[in-house]
């Protein structure tokens, strides 16, 4: 699965990506810092994950999301608390525990196009397509 | 970087009710009052259950205006038809309170680009008398645009934005897409020091220091929003 990191995720995920079997590309490799969220999510389309904090609150960001997701894209969206430690370290640390399950669900053979990271790594929700069109917004906290 | 479309639908923006009370000066039950009879309306209704009013970035604006209106003294019967003259005259006026693009990127600094409708409604206001509307109109405006983005928490503009085209209107660190919720354990004590959240993402300790104190003074004012409409 090639990766899409947005800004907002530690860089050295990417590597760490790319080591496990997955090449992945950092938004900031691309030369593409501070870009805005229509761009990244088109962008997106030309990779089979895209990797992000992003909560895709506004409406019209939402809706492009779920239609990039409908198209194929998978999305991990990592969620933080007041409490996380959210430095690469736990980034890793999270995505590491979390991959396996990731790839099950979000590889060629798995149904998932939305997965939520929540609680450290300890908890994650998968959305699939059917799912998503059902869905009216971002699941929110 | 691509070109910015001007008549993107993302600019539409959102900001959830807590963040219009916290930033606006307004209680959140005013401006459920208001939504509920027509005098500013939040265009999109809550997610989920439970889940806040999302306002766009426009309706956060005449938030932002409204509080200063009547501040002003200007009658709250009178309000909704000044907000109206205001978006009829002012066409895209919200806009004139966001940092500026420049090659893509947002550029701190003068925040008053874009904004030549409103300084010929203060050139227009000099030649009428005190009291006048089009003068309240003009210094209202004039002070929003001063402010910036941020409204009541502008004093922290020097590392915080916002803006409808990045991460969905979150507070952002400026030149980045790093929401400031990212950094709310890097205070002293906090699981996640300064030095080690800038060096996780190439950015200044002074800029992650920067999002914890704006997150800090948010939560107070939406926890002061909160309590006044208790």
């Amino acid at each position: 699965m090639r990766c899409l990191l947005d800004e907002n995720v530690a860089r050295r995920l990417a590597a760490v990506l790319t080591e496990l079997g997955h090449p992945a590309s950092h938004v900031l490799d691309l030369g593409l810092a501070a870009s805005v969220d229509e761009y990244l999510l088109d962008l997106a389309a030309d990779f089979d994950v895209f990797i992000t904090f992003d909560q895709f609150l506004q409406p019209e960001v939402w809706h492009a999301a779920r239609t990039a997701m409908l198209k194929g894209v998978r999305i991990v969206r990592l969620r933080e608390t007041a409490t996380e430690r959210l430095g690469a370290e736990a980034q890793i640390r999270i995505v590491r525990r979390c991959w396996p399950l990731i790839e099950q669900r979000m590889g060629p053979e798995g149904d998932a196009r939305l997965a939520i990271i929540a609680r450290d790594g300890r908890r994650v929700r998968f959305r699939t397509a059917e799912q998503i069109r059902a869905m009216s917004g971002p699941e929110l906290p | 970087m691509r070109e910015i479309d001007v008549n993107s639908p993302f600019w539409g923006g959102c900001v959830p009710t807590g963040a219009v009370a916290a930033l606006s000066g307004l209680s959140r039950s005013r401006l459920g009052r208001w939504h509920r009879n027509g005098v500013l309306t939040a265009s999109y209704p809550p997610y989920q259950p439970g889940a806040p009013r999302i306002y766009t970035w426009l309706e956060y604006c005449r938030a932002r205006a409204a509080a200063k209106l009547l501040a002003r003294g200007l009658p709250l019967r009178e309000l909704s038809v000044v907000l109206t003259r205001i978006d009829a005259e002012i066409p895209q006026w919200e806009r004139a309170l966001l940092l500026p693009i420049k090659g893509g990127r947002l550029t701190p600094g003068d925040c008053a680009a874009g904004s030549e409708a409103i300084t010929a409604l203060r050139a227009r206001a000099a030649e009428c008398s005190a009291g006048d509307e089009t003068k309240l109109i003009a210094d209202v405006l004039t002070e929003l645009v001063a402010e910036g983005p941020l409204g009541k928490l502008s004093a922290h503009g020097r590392y915080v934005t916002m803006h409808p085209l990045w991460m969905s209107n979150e507070p952002i660190l400026t030149g980045t897409r790093l929401p400031t919720r990212m950094f709310r354990s890097t205070g002293p004590g906090g699981a996640w020091p300064p030095q080690e959240a800038a060096e996780d993402y190439g950015i200044s300790t002074e800029q992650v220091c920067g999002a914890f104190e704006f997150e800090c003074d948010l939560a107070a004012l939406t926890a002061a929003a909160k309590s006044a409409a208790r």
